[in-house]
Order: C-alpha cells, then sequence, then structure tokens
C-alpha cells in the first residue's frame, strides 16, 4: 500500500507543501518537513477587505500567503492609514514581530480573497532554531532591510543637510 | 480538654459496651468448654463405650442414637460457637469504629479551635497523617482493650488454680518465671515505646516535608533542587529505617526472652517434677496433667504478653496525637453544638462605633500592636494606611475577632468584641484579605459560604416521620459517636442574611455583587465555554434554544459566507470528525465519544452492515501512513502528537508494522481487530480541519445512513446519546455550542473573536447574560480555586465577603493582584454600596485616602495618626 505517494488523496497537504516550498524563507526544508508544517498548521480563508491583523497587536503567529494578495498598511504621524505595500501569495508575513517579539508594526489586509496559513509563534520559532539554513536566510532577508534602510536613512540625512544649508 | 490517658478515653465513653463485651465474653465461654468437652464424650463414651443403651430426660437411646445425638449437639455447639463469636467480633468491630469516628471528629473540632495564631506553627501535611493514618490502631485496640485482658486472666487464673490443686509446688513451678518476666519486659518495652515515639515524630516531619515538595514543586524545579531534596528525604527514610531497625530487634528479643522462659518451665516440671516422681513425692498421673494444664496457660499468658505490647504502643501514640492538639489558648468559644441556636438572637445585629482602648497585640514575644487607641464611625468608611503592610494585618484580624488582644481593649457598641460569640461575630463581621482562601466547591458554593451557618431546612432531622431510613440510621449513628447529625445535603444557605426577602431579591443582590466586584464577564465566559454540566434551568435552555436562529443571522452579518456550519442532521458536517459525524450527538454520562463507538455492540452492528467498517478501515490505513511518514522522526513528547497526531507516539511503531503488512487489498483482508484499530484512526479525521480529501461522497452518504440507523434504532429519546436536534437543548455541549448550534468553520477560524463578541452582544441584548452568568456559578472553583484566575479568585472571596451584607466590613489589601485602574473601580463602587454603613479598608496607597472618612495610619507597630475627615487633608499634605 502506497496510499499516501500514488492515491493523491493527500492532495491538500501536498498541494499546500509544494508551495510552501516557493517561500523564499523555508525553501531549504525538505518535503517531509514542509508537509508536516502544513499539516500542523491552520488555513485561513479571509474575505476582501479582512484583517489578518492590526497595528500594535501582539503577535502570535507567523503568515504564509498561499492565494491572493495581501496590502501592508502603516500610519502617518497624524495617524492616518497609509498604504506601505502589497504582498502577493507565497510571501511571509509577521516574521519580525515574533522574531523582535514586539507587536505588529504594521496592519495587514486582504485585498479580494486570500487564503494563508498560519504558523504558530513556537512552531516558527522551532523551525529557525532546528534549520541553520532557515537561519541564515532570516539573517541575511534582516541584513538586506537593515541596509536599506540604513541607505534610507543616510539619503534622509542628506536630504536635511541640503534643506538647512538652503 | 481531651482525657490525657486511651483508658480515660475509652471508659468515659464505651463503659457500657465495654460491659456488654465483657459479659458476652464471659458467657461464651461455657460454649466452648462444652465444644471441647462433647468431642470428648464422643470419643469417650459414644465410640469406645460398650454397647449399651443411654438414658437421656427418661428416653432410652441406643449407641448409634446416643452417637447421632451428641455428633448433633457437636455440630449444634459449633454453630451457636460460631455464630457467638461473630457477634462478638462485630460488636468488637462496630465499638471500635464508632470510638475511632468519634475521636476523629473530635480532633477536628479541636483543629476548628485552635487560636490562629497556632496555624503559622502547624503543617497541614503533618496534622492530616495525625487524624487519619495514626489513629487507625486506636479503632482495633478499643474493642480488645477491656475484654481481651479479661478474658485471657480469666483462663490464665483457671488453668493456674487446676495446676496449684494437682500440686502446689508444680503451680509455683509455673510461675516461678512470670516474676522476671513482669520485671524484665515493660523495661525492655520501656525503650521501645521511646523509639515509636521518636518513629511517629520522624513520620510526621517526612510527611511534613513531601507536603512542602509538593506544594513547592515549582520552586523546586526553578531552581533545580531536587537533589538537594532527595537527599534530605533520604537522609528522613535512612532515620526511620534505623529507628524501625532498632525496634524490630528489640522487640524480636523480647518475643525471644518470652519464648525462651515458656521453654523453661517444661524444664523445670521435667527435672523437678521427673525428680519427684522418682521419689514418689508425685504420681505419675499428676505430673502429666500438669503438663497438659501448662500446655494451656502458655497461650493466654502469651496474649497477655502481646496485649500488653500493642497498650503500650496504643497508649504512646495517643498520647502523641492528642498533645498536638491540646495548644495553649484554644478557643473557649467552640463552635457550636448541633441544634444549638446560633443565629444572632433573633436578629442580633452589631451597631455602634467600634473603640480601641490602648488594644496591643503580642505574639512570640514581639509586640505587633502597641497600645492603640481609636474609634471607628460605625456608619463611615475608614482607612488603614501602612506602608510596609505590618500591624495592618494584626489590627484588621483583630477587628475581625480573628485574634485576641494580648491587652486592652475592643468594643462595638456597648459589647466587648471578645466577649462576643461566633455565631455573632462570624455573621455580623465581614473579613476578606489577600490570603482569603476557597473551596473545592462550585463558584456559587464559595460565593454563598458567608451564608452557610445552620441548614434552613432543619426540619426533616427533627421529624423522624419524613427522613428515609438511610438519613435516620445516619442520625442515630452520629449520635452513638458524638458526631454533628446537621445534614449537608439540606440547604445552608440562608438568604436572608444576604439583606433579601425572597429569592427573587436574593438572585438581584448576587447579580449585583458579581457586576460590582467584575466578576460578571469571567463568569459568563466560563459558563459559555464550560463542557462540564452546570445545570443549565429548564427555562433558560429553552431560551438558548429560541435564540439560535437570531445569533446565526447577527454573526452572518460579520461576512458573507459560511462562518457556522449548521448541524443538519441530513448533511455530513464538513467541520466534524467522522465519529462525531456518525455519533451525530453526545453520550451520556460525559464519556468520550472515541471510547462510546469503541464500546458501543450496536454501533458495532451497524458499522458492519453498512459496510463502513472496511471502508473506514482504508481510510484508516492511508492516515497511518501518512502519520508514520509524518511523525516518525518527531520526538515522543512533542505536543505536536497530543495536537495533531491521529496516533499516539507509543502506538505508532505498531500502526507502522500494519502499514507496512498492508497488501493491495489494503484492509479488507485484514483481522477485524486490525479492522477495528485502523477505522478508530479514521474516526478522528476532520475534512474541513485536515484538509484531507479521504472523506468521498459516496463515505459521506453511507456514514450518514449509519447516523439514521442509529438514531432510528436508539429513538429519540433514548438512554445513551443526547442526538443534536435544533429544537432541543443539548446537556452533552457547552452553552455556546448550544447557542451556534453549529461549527465554526476551521476555515474561518480566525472570526473567532468576532463570533464571540457577537455572542455576548446578543445575549446582553436580550438580558440572557445574566441568566447565564448565574449558571456558571455552577462551574467548580476547583482546588483552592485554582481553576480561576488569581485575580478572579481574589475577587470571588471579595464577592463573598460582601454577600454577608455585615455590620462591619473588614478588607485587608484584598484584590492586591489588580491592576489599579481596575481596584480603584472596584473600590469606588463598594464605597457606594457601603453608603451609610461601615467599611474598614487596610491599604498601602496613600493616593486613596480621600475616598475615606477617616484614617488610621499605621507604622511599624505604632498608630501615627487617628484622623477626621477635616484633618486628613492636613495629613495628606504632611505625606
Amino acid at each position: 500500500m502506497t496510499g499516501i505517494f500514488s492515491g493523491g488523496f493527500a492532495v491538500a497537504v501536498d498541494k499546500e507543501a509544494l508551495q510552501l516550498k516557493q517561500v523564499p524563507l523555508l525553501s531549504s526544508l525538505d518535503g517531509k518537513q514542509l508537509k508536516l508544517l502544513a499539516f500542523t498548521c491552520d488555513v485561513f480563508d479571509y474575505a476582501d477587505q479582512d484583517y489578518l491583523f492590526h497595528q500594535g497587536e501582539a503577535s502570535d503567529c507567523v503568515y504564509v500567503i498561499l492565494k491572493g494578495v495581501v496590502e501592508i498598511i502603516g500610519s502617518d504621524p497624524d495617524g492616518q492609514a497609509v498604504l506601505l505595500a502589497t504582498s502577493p501569495a507565497n510571501s511571509l508575513i509577521g516574521e519580525m514581530a515574533v522574531l523582535s517579539g514586539a507587536g505588529r508594526t504594521a496592519s495587514v489586509k486582504a485585498r479580494g480573497a486570500v487564503t494563508a496559513l498560519n504558523i504558530p509563534n513556537q512552531r516558527f520559532l522551532e523551525l529557525v532554531t532546528g534549520n541553520p539554513p532557515v537561519a541564515l536566510h532570516v539573517l541575511q532577508t534582516l541584513s538586506a532591510k537593515l541596509a536599506e534602510t540604513s541607505r534610507h536613512a543616510a539619503d534622509l540625512q542628506t536630504r536635511l543637510d541640503r534643506l538647512a544649508d538652503e | 480538654m481531651m482525657e490525657k490517658s486511651i483508658y480515660k478515653y475509652i471508659l468515659s465513653h464505651t463503659r457500657k459496651d465495654q460491659i456488654w463485651l465483657v459479659l458476652m465474653t464471659v458467657a461464651s465461654m461455657p460454649l466452648v468448654y462444652y465444644s471441647l468437652e462433647i468431642p470428648k464424650l464422643i470419643i469417650n463414651k459414644a465410640i469406645g463405650g460398650g454397647n449399651i443403651t443411654f438414658g437421656i430426660l427418661g428416653y432410652e437411646l441406643t449407641q448409634i442414637q446416643y452417637l447421632l445425638m451428641l455428633s448433633c449437639a457437636f455440630l449444634a455447639m459449633v454453630i451457636i460457637n460460631g455464630g457467638m463469636k461473630y457477634i462478638i467480633n462485630v460488636y468488637r468491630g462496630v465499638l471500635g469504629e464508632r470510638m475511632l469516628r468519634r475521636f476523629r471528629y473530635t480532633l477536628y473540632t479541636r483543629i476548628l479551635r485552635f487560636p490562629l495564631p497556632h496555624f503559622k506553627n502547624l503543617s497541614a501535611s503533618e496534622v492530616i497523617p495525625m487524624v487519619t493514618a495514626e489513629t487507625e490502631p486506636l479503632g482495633g485496640f478499643i474493642g480488645d482493650s477491656v475484654a481481651l485482658p479479661v478474658m485471657q486472666g480469666g483462663l490464665l487464673i483457671t488453668y493456674l488454680s487446676f495446676i496449684f490443686v494437682q500440686d502446689f509446688w508444680l503451680g509455683l513451678a509455673s510461675i516461678a518465671l512470670y516474676p522476671p518476666q513482669i520485671y524484665l519486659i515493660p523495661r525492655l518495652q520501656h525503650k521501645v515505646n521511646q523509639l515509636s515515639k521518636q518513629r511517629v515524630q520522624n513520620v510526621r516531619k517526612l510527611a511534613d516535608r513531601i507536603g512542602e515538595s509538593v506544594t513547592g514543586i515549582a520552586d523546586i524545579h526553578a531552581n533545580d533542587t531536587g537533589h538537594f531534596e532527595q537527599a534530605d528525604i533520604s537522609k528522613r527514610l535512612g532515620g526511620i529505617f534505623v529507628i524501625r531497625n532498632e525496634i524490630y530487634r528489640r522487640k524480636f528479643f523480647i518475643k525471644f526472652l518470652n519464648n525462651f522462659l515458656a521453654q523453661l518451665t517444661p524444664f523445670f516440671f521435667y527435672s523437678i517434677g521427673g525428680y519427684l516422681v522418682l521419689k514418689n513425692e508425685l504420681s505419675l498421673g499428676a505430673l502429666v496433667a500438669v503438663l497438659a494444664a501448662y500446655k494451656d496457660i502458655s497461650p493466654p499468658w502469651k496474649e497477655l504478653l502481646k496485649f500488653y505490647q500493642i497498650t503500650e504502643d496504643v497508649k504512646v501514640k495517643y498520647a502523641q496525637i492528642i498533645e498536638q492538639f491540646d495548644p495553649p489558648g484554644v478557643t473557649a468559644d467552640a463552635p457550636p453544638k448541633d441544634g444549638e441556636e446560633t443565629q444572632p438572637d433573633g436578629e442580633r445585629r452589631l451597631s455602634g462605633n467600634i473603640r480601641a482602648n490602648r488594644l496591643s497585640y503580642v505574639e512570640e514575644a514581639a509586640t505587633r500592636v502597641d497600645e492603640f487607641n481609636f474609634e471607628i464611625d460605625s456608619e463611615r468608611h475608614s482607612v488603614i494606611l501602612s506602608k510596609d503592610g505590618t500591624a495592618a494585618d494584626e489590627l484588621t484580624q483583630l477587628l475581625a475577632r480573628l485574634l485576641s488582644p494580648s491587652s486592652g481593649s475592643l468594643s462595638v457598641g456597648a459589647d466587648d468584641l471578645h466577649a462576643l460569640p461566633e455565631a455573632v461575630t462570624g455573621q455580623r463581621i465581614g473579613y476578606c484579605s489577600a490570603a482569603s482562601r476557597l473551596f473545592n466547591a462550585s463558584i456559587g458554593d464559595n460565593l454563598y459560604y458567608g451564608l452557610k451557618h445552620q441548614p434552613q431546612a432543619q426540619a426533616d432531622a427533627a421529624d423522624a416521620d419524613t427522613t428515609d431510613d438511610a438519613r435516620r440510621a445516619f442520625i442515630k449513628e452520629s449520635l452513638a459517636s458524638g458526631n454533628s447529625t446537621q445534614d449537608i445535603a439540606a440547604d445552608w444557605v440562608d438568604i436572608r442574611l444576604s439583606g433579601a426577602g425572597d429569592p427573587a431579591e436574593f438572585r438581584q443582590i448576587v447579580l449585583d455583587i458579581i457586576e460590582c466586584v467584575e466578576l460578571d464577564d469571567e463568569l459568563l465566559t466560563l459558563a459559555l465555554r464550560t463542557t462540564e454540566d452546570i445545570d443549565i434551568p429548564e427555562q433558560l435552555a429553552e431560551q438558548i434554544v429560541t435564540l439560535r436562529d437570531q445569533l446565526i443571522e447577527q454573526i452572518n452579518q460579520i461576512e458573507a459566507g459560511a462562518i457556522i456550519e449548521p448541524l443538519d442532521p441530513e448533511q455530513y458536517i464538513h467541520n466534524l470528525t467522522v465519529e462525531e459525524n456518525l455519533l451525530f450527538g453526545t453520550p451520556r454520562g460525559r464519556m468520550p465519544v472515541a471510547d462510546f463507538l469503541a464500546a458501543n455492540p450496536l454501533v458495532k452492528q451497524i458499522l458492519d452492515t453498512t459496510g463502513l467498517r472496511r471502508e473506514l478501515g482504508d481510510i484508516g490505513l492511508e492516515l497511518a501512513g501518512l502519520m508514520v511518514e509524518l511523525f516518525s522522526d518527531v520526538p515522543d513528547d512533542s505536543e505536536l502528537f497530543d495536537q495533531f497526531s491521529f496516533i499516539k507516539a507509543a502506538e505508532l511503531p505498531d500502526y507502522q508494522r500494519l502499514v507496512a503488512a498492508a497488501g493491495a487489498d489494503g484492509a479488507a483482508a485484514m483481522t477485524p481487530q486490525q479492522q477495528a484499530k485502523l477505522s478508530a484512526v479514521s474516526f478522528k479525521l476532520c475534512p474541513a480541519r485536515h484538509r484531507l480529501d479521504l472523506i468521498t461522497p459516496t463515505i459521506q452518504e453511507k456514514v450518514l445512513s449509519a447516523r439514521k440507523m442509529l438514531m432510528e434504532e436508539l429513538g429519540r429519546d433514548n438512554d445513551q446519546i443526547r442526538f443534536f436536534d435544533r429544537n432541543q437543548y443539548n446537556h452533552g455541549m457547552s452553552v455556546q455550542e448550544n447557542l451556534l448550534f453549529g461549527r465554526i468553520a476551521y476555515a474561518k477560524g480566525h472570526l473567532q473573536p468576532r463570533v464571540t463578541e457577537t455572542i455576548r452582544d446578543t445575549l446582553k441584548s436580550t438580558g440572557l447574560n445574566q441568566e447565564i452568568v448565574l449558571a456558571g456559578l455552577n462551574c467548580p472553583a476547583g482546588a483552592g480555586g485554582s481553576k480561576l484566575a488569581p485575580n478572579a479568585q481574589q475577587k470571588l472571596t471579595l464577592a463573598r465577603t460582601l454577600l454577608k451584607n455585615p455590620d462591619i466590613l473588614i478588607i485587608n489589601n484584598a484584590l492586591s493582584g489588580l491592576d489599579s485602574k481596575s481596584f480603584s473601580r472596584i473600590l469606588d463602587r463598594i464605597i457606594a454600596l457601603r453608603g451609610g454603613r461601615n467599611l474598614t479598608w487596610a491599604l498601602n496607597d496613600a493616593a486613596l485616602l480621600p475616598r475615606f472618612d477617616q484614617a488610621l495610619i499605621v507604622e511599624k507597630n505604632k498608630l501615627l495618626h487617628n484622623d477626621s475627615p477635616e484633618a486628613l487633608s492636613k495629613v495628606l499634605e504632611n505625606l
């Protein structure tokens, strides 16, 4: 009996596992690990404009967008909502807050129907600490983000200086 | 006071019974004698005698008839003798148990009377075995205490007299060794007594240390002191071993000595007796008779020695128990005896101001409260402010009459507070501190605890006609052992004490107090979620059923699409597991669904006739294969196993073999046991949750028809399953499940908080929330209230105190766990609730002073300020 490989009944889990493979951070995990991850996580269907989470909330999980697009929304100094970015399918959402242990830095809501896999904090941290390639990837991503932020800061500083000179 | 010696205690309570026992024992002795005599007659006369006839009571009997008559007489003797023994043994047992019951009850009652400070040095783990285990041997002893020495002593004297009659010197020889035994054994026994005293003390300490380890288990782990604690226990066990070892050696030495001396006497008989016979100063017959008699005196003498040892042991144990139950200052004011009137005389209330005059309290040579003079207004609100918390504890406990002043006086109006009976102070003074405890009962029982002074429906205890036999027997037996005869099952809650005139008013008062301390949310959540049976009243159940449609409508407004999948009997429910779909109800008796299905023969039959077992077996096989693949590398103790695996870690290898051995025919080729094992795996499958498309429409159809067969076979109203029914409340489900009558779709799990919110709003708008809060009172509070959050525990103890509606309300730093905002809100509400009545609150936050009318400011053991409202502002400036 080789059902799980040939029978095709476990399609959902297999399919989800294949999709998780597309997520850069998780791409180094083997098929079995991804399958276990898919099997042990909840998948939620969000309606258009539904919030996955709000800015400032405590973070309890990381999301993988399986289907649809989400909007990442911050707030400007006046407290007005500002669209910061959008994230397509196969992106990982909310990992920064989980790693830093702080609250959510932005709100995320569904643009159109969205399906997302929900990886609880503890599971995600186990993945990072238990798999060096994943940890390395996290470091690389964060370094890249830091570099970009620094460049951004330098850019702003230049502009400020120029304004001061005028 | 308790009797100092166990014999005094026994005789003061069982004198009559002991006399009865002795009489019965003595009366049974002739029977014993005859049951020995008749066999002799049978052998010597009926069998061994010549062929003659016997005249009995004027009848002529042949030898055969005589033999039969004697044999029947023997049988009768055996029966009567056995019956007599049975009666005496039962009587002895009952007597012992009754005394044990009395003794334990007395000890417990003593605990209730210990002065409070004594509990600081008292460990529960030490006291519990004293009342339970250490008293145990006393029960067995009490039945024997008088009858056994009387009987064995009587036998001994009888046999000795016989020997003395035969020959004075041989008689003397047979008791020659009694004096050394009587001299030596008590001395040896004395040491054993001391050792067993030590042993008892060491075992108590051991119990105390084990108790400490249990309560402090988190600290042991947190500090990694397991080895340290183990070493300590090892040392203590070692100490007990050494003592026991010593006791054994000494005990067996005493036994050895006894045996030796017992054998030494025959030595004298053989040597001296033999010498006398040879010298023709004694007949051989007499020597043989004396030897036979000596064989008879040995057992009673041994019994007496054994009895002496047991008596000594029990005496030590008794003395060691009661000395622990006689601390100085046991409150004179004993808890009420049965039937004693404890209602405050009519409607006795405490009125008038509380006055302290040079009030002092000293504990362990430290002055905790040093000559306080103050007056607290009975109609206003006072605060006791102490920054370091010292003195406030003692002061509030003195005010609540939990402690007695060492000197000075404390009075309420015209009454000396400490001269009032507990029945008045306990009912009219409310005291709540952060250390107040909850009991392992329902939340409601805890809330009403302050109203349970006497059973309210006591008529049944007095009126014999209305009580059933069991209750009457209980009362009779309780009286015989001096226990309480009050019925714990009666209704003890005196709603009048809360100020309510009728149950409707009481209900409102309870709700108001629950809201006052903000316990309503907690209770609502508990009541909605718990799957334990919380006795939802019929009317509320109907209202919940009626609300179902409206609620679903509200929930569907959250978002378009199916958030809740309703429990439709005609549909396969994708958000339920296979077993839940099959059963489509809840097993009565709160049995887990899987256990019910596995044990029910009807289910087995249905699974076989529909062919479901085989098909589910195939699904189970595939699932097992998936589980083996996914979980074989997961550590056994991982939470993932518990939460997600269909198969327990320990069973995984079993299934691995099953999967490996499966052929092309799958489950069909397997044994019924293997099929059952595999289908049990498939039972746990929930298509919506696990996202495995294994349950094909064909299987769904089959599950539906199996569901129908089960329903038809059992009928709607049966004693096994409560089927899901849109029009009926299901007592096997939680209130929330009953309200929704469906499952929140797994894919919509993120909407759970909003669904909960909608449920609450709907309940509030229909007013049903109050009923459900009240139903929440039926939830268990757990040991020490452990099922409630710490904050909720403190709120509940405060609510309990408020519900008593006391004349004097003392709150000692209760609610210490609350955040300052909630605390402030609750404080304001209680101040409003107690308008025009006394409220005395010990705090350590000076910012709250302005809310009170009067302030006592305490530092260390001194009263610094005692100020009126006018002076309060000045004090505040100085702070």
